[in-house]
């Protein structure tokens, strides 16, 4: 990446920024234009959020931050015009996961082994039980229990009517159950 | 739902609550063209430090926000904060503190003039950084600062910031067309507080959301804006405006 005396990365599309580029610069010895700076903190506090909203969806870390880092460079080019961008980084990265897993699943038949946290007792079971479920099932699930969206922001996200959301997710507690207590 | 589902989903809330409580709050340093590596992954100490005068100028657009609002009915609060941000355009110059504290750091305070109308502005802080502004035109000391053989400091000029000019972000009165792109839908919310002293001035504490990440507390004294503070998640930033009608001979270096 070309960088101007003054840090400023060129990098097509992106946001310019003023930094100086010494070690020692101090605190104040900057420049950021109005975008760069919304840019950053949106990013600061909405990265958190979405990464754990991936990590629910895909059970794994790596493509959890894979996935939020994708939908932010996305952003970056039209912050400014969006009047809600959380909501749009959401989308992208409800998307983004059903993406990988839909590629995971073509490439080698089978969903990718789930990297997550070291869990406790209880998170043990539940987790891999959760993670094991079908992928449309799993959203759901994640989308009301973790998200705590509606039904119809449920629908809306996994593009189906709210009927069958509201049938996934049923379904998805009831199989969730059975697996949980056999 | 049965009882039956309803352990079940709370097991399945816990489990979740649970699996989020791993994800650190604080992401990885921003890099747009790699990828972060989780919690282990290199950490700048740049966003943070970025931040702080970031902030500042973040403060002035609250401002342009403020005065501008097309299309929307405004409300008492925002009225009147339109009307004190428009009398204290009409000052013309002021002096200008901006005080800006990083998310656990020490604050950093820039000290300098803004004039409303030319527009211009400058500033600069201990440290000896300096910022001229004129029009959308910046020159720098950069930083550590550079002495001529005549003992003058070394000014650069830097032209025209791309896209979004630092200038016009530090000149509230002037071209606010570029920044209420940003800002339009930001001030829905304009409420009023009550009144506080600040800075030893009776003052009227305004508070605004700028979209979902900066929340600005406004103080109003003598109908002109006296102190605007943003919050956002890196850090606060305290623009403080007073002297108001000082003379300002602001030129390029």
């Amino acid at each position: 990446m070309a960088r101007s005396r003054f840090g400023h990365r060129n990098v097509p599309g992106r946001l310019a920024v003023y930094v100086p580029v010494t070690r020692a610069a101090p605190a104040n010895g900057f420049l950021m234009t109005r975008s760069s700076i919304y840019f950053e903190e949106v990013y600061r506090a909405h990265w958190a959020p979405l990464v754990r909203l991936a990590f629910a969806l895909s059970g794994s870390r790596e493509v959890a931050e894979d996935v939020v880092h994708d939908a932010f460079v996305r952003v970056s080019t039209a912050l400014e015009e969006l009047d809600n961008p959380a909501a749009y980084l959401r989308v992208a990265v409800v998307n983004g996961v059903r993406d990988r897993h839909r590629r995971v699943q073509v490439a080698q038949r089978h969903p990718a082994a789930p990297s997550g946290p070291a869990p406790g007792p209880d998170l043990d079971e539940t987790w891999e039980v959760l993670q094991a479920l079908p992928e449309r099932y799993r959203s759901a699930l994640v989308l009301r229990f973790y998200a705590d969206l509606s039904v119809e922001d449920v629908a809306r996200l996994l593009r189906c009517r709210p009927g069958t959301a509201k049938s996934l997710i049923h379904r998805g507690l009831k199989k969730l159950k059975e697996r949980l207590d056999p | 739902m049965t009882t039956d589902l309803e352990d079940v989903t709370d097991r399945l809330t816990m489990c979740l609550a649970s699996a989020a409580s791993t994800v650190p709050d604080e992401p990885p340093e921003w890099d747009a063209t790699g990828r972060q590596s989780g919690p282990t992954a290199r950490r700048g100490k740049s966003s943070l430090v970025l931040m702080a005068p970031a902030l500042a100028v973040a403060a002035a657009l609250v401002v342009v926000a403020l005065t501008w609002s097309p299309g929307q009915a405004a409300s008492t609060a925002q009225a009147q904060l339109i009307s004190a941000t428009r009398r204290t355009i009409s000052a013309g110059t002021a002096r200008v503190r901006i005080t800006a504290t990083t998310t656990g750091g020490k604050p950093s305070t820039a000290t300098g003039v803004v004039d409303f109308a030319t527009p211009s502005a400058e500033f600069s802080y201990p440290s000896g950084f300096s910022v001229v502004l004129i029009g959308d035109q910046l020159w720098d000391t950069g930083y550590p600062t550079t002495r001529l053989p005549d003992g003058a400091t070394r000014w650069t000029h830097e032209g025209t910031p791309p896209s979004d000019a630092l200038g016009r972000a530090l000149q509230p009165d002037t071209t606010p067309s570029a920044l209420l792109t940003a800002l339009r839908s930001a001030t829905k919310t304009v409420s009023y507080l009550g009144t506080g002293t600040v800075n030893g001035s009776r003052a009227r504490h305004y508070r605004a959301t700028i979209r979902t990440v900066w929340r600005a507390d406004v103080w109003v004294a003598r109908e002109k804006l006296l102190e605007v503070s943003v919050h956002g998640p890196s850090g606060t930033s305290t623009v403080l405006y007073y002297d108001f009608g000082v003379t300002a001979a602001i030129r390029a270096p």
